[in-house]
């Protein structure tokens, strides 16, 4: 299944759904909590604003605000409304070649699944690597309707925390320090990565109608609740499936373990917070020792790694620069790393070069194709992809892991 | 290859269009190792190529003379191309002194990314007939 829809096309469909999509019923309850949003892109058009467990839908478009700080961050655009948006996330995430399709058959990989009446939990099994997460829901209409948390670690050590707030219609990303409601700036740790889980919250209500969920198989639908079990693990295996294919050179620190206890632990936390450090303390100690051997999971960026270590080999002869810089290493790293993960040995073999000037050029060539990455020594020049059929050839900039993605799709299936 | 010109000459050459022009290949990775072919990054233009892309004139600075110039320690390869090749590309030639000169035309990255890389690909792709590997001794690792 190809996606590709134009942001036109998505605020038409937008504009058309929200007539028909009923008004959300419960009210919210404004509380003094503070939310840090990761956008899913520079831009959005469509976005609404939240408190702690409040949404305010508003009918203008806002504009994510590029830099939030301090104590103006109540207010922040938080919530997406998948039935505005969830075609152009998809557009984002999945244009125009890569198929939704691809990475649903790895999650139904997921095996063992257990489902109870208060808990689902299954294992996830990617090479040596086992992943136990459960889910479980609150049986608290409220609490539901004001979104499921998804709670994940990143730096058991650190005790910090993203939340992923969540529900069918609702979606937000914050990271906090766990008990306390302060916002923290999640840019450092994985933005791509948060923008993806981002999206994928956002659009699982809606992914979920249309791709076959693992739970779908063989649990109906008969409430609201096993509605957003499904829903909720759903999530949580879209996330499995970025933290494992993410590249970012944090993640050693990703424990793999995902779990919907941040749900409990939303929920326990105006009780009895003791409970919720018991439960966020069991959980952490799960999987972290084995933290950097996880990180041997990321083959793509190992593969990336051989590829690039050559270029160290080499020297300097007078007049020439032929070892990368950090920049242009680091760009090649999080790109290629990016690209062997998604697309593994369908790859074909690349030629990596320096340019001569401490930049990087990566070429693969294909039947009569050529696609050729530029990664200059520093940010002064653009980064670039060259592209080359026959006698056709452009130049495509503003380059980020899904734009690479997409042309490694067209030099791989078309044609 | 600047270094060449190191004194101005009484006059320059006139190039005909069947000379050929030598591309000293100072990376062994722009060179394919199977296949012998000179790869279209040699042919990018550097912003250490002030005066554009520098050749040497095969008819007064032979292939011999590329393996015994002390001063190319890091030479691994030379590519050849005929003078109307590149003429017909729109690309100029400017001798410099008798055995050096510029291949005049060619964008710096940021001016011109696309055909810079389309020059780049037609050179490499007249270059593949004329091929010298030497200095392999001197391939580092």
């Amino acid at each position: 299944m190809t996606i590709s829809f134009t942001n036109q096309e998505t605020m038409e469909k937008g504009a058309e759904l929200s007539s028909v999509i009923p008004k959300r019923t419960f009210i919210p309850k404004p509380t003094n909590g503070s939310f840090r949003t990761v956008g899913l892109e520079n831009r959005l058009s469509d976005v609404y604003i939240s408190k702690k467990h409040s949404l305010l839908p508003i009918k203008k478009p806002v504009v994510l605000p590029k830099n939030v700080s301090g104590n103006n961050i109540n207010n922040v655009p938080v919530a997406l409304q998948p039935s505005y948006n969830w075609k152009y996330v998809l557009h984002k995430l999945y244009q125009p070649n890569l198929e939704l399709t691809e990475c649903v058959n790895k999650i139904d990989n997921i095996s063992e699944w257990k489902l109870s009446n208060k808990n689902v939990s299954c294992n996830f099994k990617q090479g040596v690597l086992e992943t136990i997460f459960s889910v479980t829901p609150v049986n608290d209409k409220e609490h539901i309707a004001n979104g499921l948390s998804l709670l994940l670690m990143k730096n058991p050590r650190k005790t910090s925390y993203y939340n992923i707030a969540t529900s069918s219609d609702f979606a937000g990303i914050f990271g906090m320090e766990y008990p306390n409601r302060t916002a923290i700036q999640s840019e450092k740790f994985d933005l791509p990565l948060w923008q993806q889980i981002g999206a994928q919250t956002v659009l699982a209500g809606e992914i979920n109608k249309i791709s076959n969920c693992p739970f779908r198989k063989n649990e109906p639908m008969v409430s609201y609740l096993s509605q957003m079990q499904h829903l909720t693990s759903w999530i949580v295996a879209k996330c499995c499936f970025f933290m494992f294919n993410s590249v970012d050179s944090n993640l050693p620190m990703l424990t793999a373990q995902a779990s919907l206890i941040g749900l409990v632990a939303e929920f326990l936390a105006s009780k009895n917070k003791e409970n919720v450090y018991k439960i966020v303390k069991s959980f952490r100690n799960l999987d972290i020792n084995n933290a950097q051997n996880n990180y041997k999971q990321f083959i793509g960026i190992d593969k990336a790694k051989n590829v690039l270590s050559k270029l160290f080999l080499l020297k300097n002869p007078e007049g020439e620069i032929f070892h990368p810089t950090k920049y242009a290493y680091n760009v090649a790293l999080r790109l290629l790393g990016y690209a062997y993960n998604a697309f593994g040995k369908q790859i074909p073999e690349c030629f990596v070069t320096s340019d001569g000037e401490a930049g990087i050029i990566i070429d693969w060539r294909l039947n009569n194709k050529l696609l050729r990455l530029d990664i200059p020594s520093s940010e002064k020049n653009k980064i670039y992809i060259y592209h080359k059929q026959g006698k056709n050839s452009d130049i495509v900039y503003n380059i980020t892991e899904v734009t690479l993605i997409k042309w490694l799709d067209w030099l791989i299936k078309n044609g | 290859m600047d270094n060449l010109a190191t004194f101005e000459p009484l006059f320059l050459p006139l190039l005909k269009i069947n000379d050929i022009l030598y591309r000293l290949i100072v990376y062994d990775d722009w060179i394919d190792k199977q296949t012998k072919k000179i790869q279209s990054q040699a042919f990018l233009r550097r912003d250490k190529d002030r005066n554009g892309l520098s050749v040497c004139i095969a008819e007064y600075y032979s292939l011999e003379k590329c393996k015994t110039d002390s001063r190319f320690n890091f030479i691994f390869g030379v590519g050849g191309l005929q003078v109307h090749h590149i003429k017909s590309l729109g690309l100029g030639i400017e001798p410099d002194t008798m055995e050096h000169a510029n291949i005049k035309g060619l964008p710096l990255r940021g001016e011109d990314d696309k055909r810079r890389n389309d020059l780049a690909e037609d050179l490499a792709e007249f270059c593949n007939s004329y091929y010298a590997w030497i200095n392999e001794n001197k391939l580092p690792n």
